[in-house]
């Protein structure tokens, strides 16, 4: 399926992100330069590309933590920069090096970010699914570099419909990795997905595979 | 959070004990003891700002935590406020140890309009806590933040601290509200002026 694919009129109605000709340049260099894509609900999409492709900056924008230096992001139909916690509403963002607070339980690392999406209830499910129930009352800087990075995509299931992740499957060993890419397929179809990753095991089990270079969509 | 890690206080308070320490030792034989009181607790304060408060975000931002709290559905103004209302009540905490150590360490006694006192502190405090913390979140987004802050912090504070220590010596010299109104007002002022318009610019500052 090809990218343009997404932006025929019918597409676009349907789509809970939507960029349009979204160009985030630092200085000189543009890290993204005119990417237009559309995103269906429930679908699952892989973005793939070498270092320094734009993928972070891509997602970044989308999640409204950037200002584009042209172009627009819609979240759900939303401009993030006209209505923030509208369109962050809608969204979870799990970047490359997302942390926790050291000093709080991971249970409360998790609850932090679930009481603003009603997901309170979905804790010790989604804990579970990846692996670190029996690490929820620990505080979480006593956790390894695996353990964290499982807390982490855990928070980001607990947000908005739209899930945004940046290289989920850093530090993570085989089984979280399988559990992360059931996690993503047992979601297909109920969430939105868009996923920056090298791992072609995931973009193998995504609906369709975007590739970025340069800044561009190839 | 803090009341876990101490991740702030401990530091910041130790640096307001550090101020009365050689304040006393350096200005021991000097006469005129208000001036040193006034300037030892508004140096305290400001060391603490410039040191614990500054550092509100770019400690998230270390920690892998910004794009979390920047990504709640709220309006990221809540985000600042919660922000410096932390702020506000540690460099509360802050003149409090530090005013009751430097009273007791040199002996001196209480003196002057407490209540006014309090007053400025906490308007003091409420100011620096506003600023440093919108300078922290420019910080974060800039490549020598820990430079940076302190250029960018310290003449911003100048007017604060010049109402403040003024204002300080004259209550603890008994005088009438007259001759430190102005300083109150100017601390009241720069409080609504920064809260103001960093909570208006705060979101836009994300991203730049």
């Amino acid at each position: 399926m090809l990218p343009e694919a997404f932006l025929a009129p019918p597409l676009v109605a349907r789509s809970v992100l939507v960029t349009e000709g979204l160009t985030r340049a630092f200085g000189p260099r543009r890290a993204l330069d005119g990417v237009s894509i559309g995103v269906p609900r429930g679908a699952l999409v892989a973005l793939i590309g070498p270092n320094g492709a734009g993928k972070s900056t891509l997602l970044r924008l989308a999640a409204g933590l950037d200002r584009p230096t042209s172009g627009r992001v819609l979240i759900a139909g939303i401009d993030p920069q006209q209505d923030g916690p509208a369109a962050r509403s809608n969204l979870s963002f799990l970047a490359q090096d997302a942390g926790l607070y050291d000093a709080l339980t991971v249970r409360e690392n998790l609850a932090f970010v679930a009481q603003y999406f009603g997901r309170v209830a979905e804790i010790t499910r989604v804990a579970e699914t990846m692996g670190i129930a029996s690490l929820l009352d620990e505080r979480a800087g006593t956790l390894s570099r695996g353990e964290r990075q499982r807390a982490v995509i855990s928070r980001a299931f607990l947000g908005g419909e739209l899930l945004l992740l940046d290289e989920p499957t850093t530090a993570l060993d085989e089984d979280a990795r399988a559990r992360l890419l059931c996690a993503l397929g047992s979601r297909r179809g109920k969430r939105t997905m868009l996923v920056a990753t090298h791992d072609e095991e995931i973009a193998k089990r995504c609906d369709t595979t975007l590739h970025l270079a340069g800044g561009h969509l190839v | 959070m803090e009341l876990r890690a101490r991740e702030t206080l401990v530091p910041v308070l130790l640096v307001g004990l550090l101020v009365v320490a050689v304040g006393l030792l350096a200005f021991h034989d000097v006469e005129q003891r208000v001036p040193i009181a006034a300037g030892v607790l508004w140096l305290a304060l400001a060391f603490a700002a410039a040191v614990g408060m500054a550092r509100a975000f770019g400690a998230e931002k270390d920690r892998g935590t910004l794009d979390v709290l920047l990504g709640l559905p709220v309006d990221r103004g809540h985000v600042y406020f919660g922000k410096v209302a932390a702020a506000f009540l540690l460099l509360l905490v802050v003149a409090l140890v530090t005013a009751v150590t430097y009273v007791v360490v040199s002996g001196e006694g209480v003196s002057g309009n407490l209540l006014a006192l309090a007053a400025l502190l906490a308007l003091g405090s409420l100011g620096l806590a506003a600023t440093s913390v919108m300078l922290s979140l420019l910080a974060t987004q800039a490549r020598a933040r820990d430079a940076l802050l302190p250029v960018l912090l310290l003449p911003l504070l100048i007017p604060l601290l010049l109402a403040g220590t003024h204002g300080t010596e004259d209550v603890l010299s008994n005088a009438p509200f007259a001759q430190w109104r102005g300083e109150l007002f100017l601390l009241i002022g720069y409080d609504v002026a920064f809260l103001a318009a960093s909570w208006m610019l705060f979101d836009a500052a994300v991203g730049e």
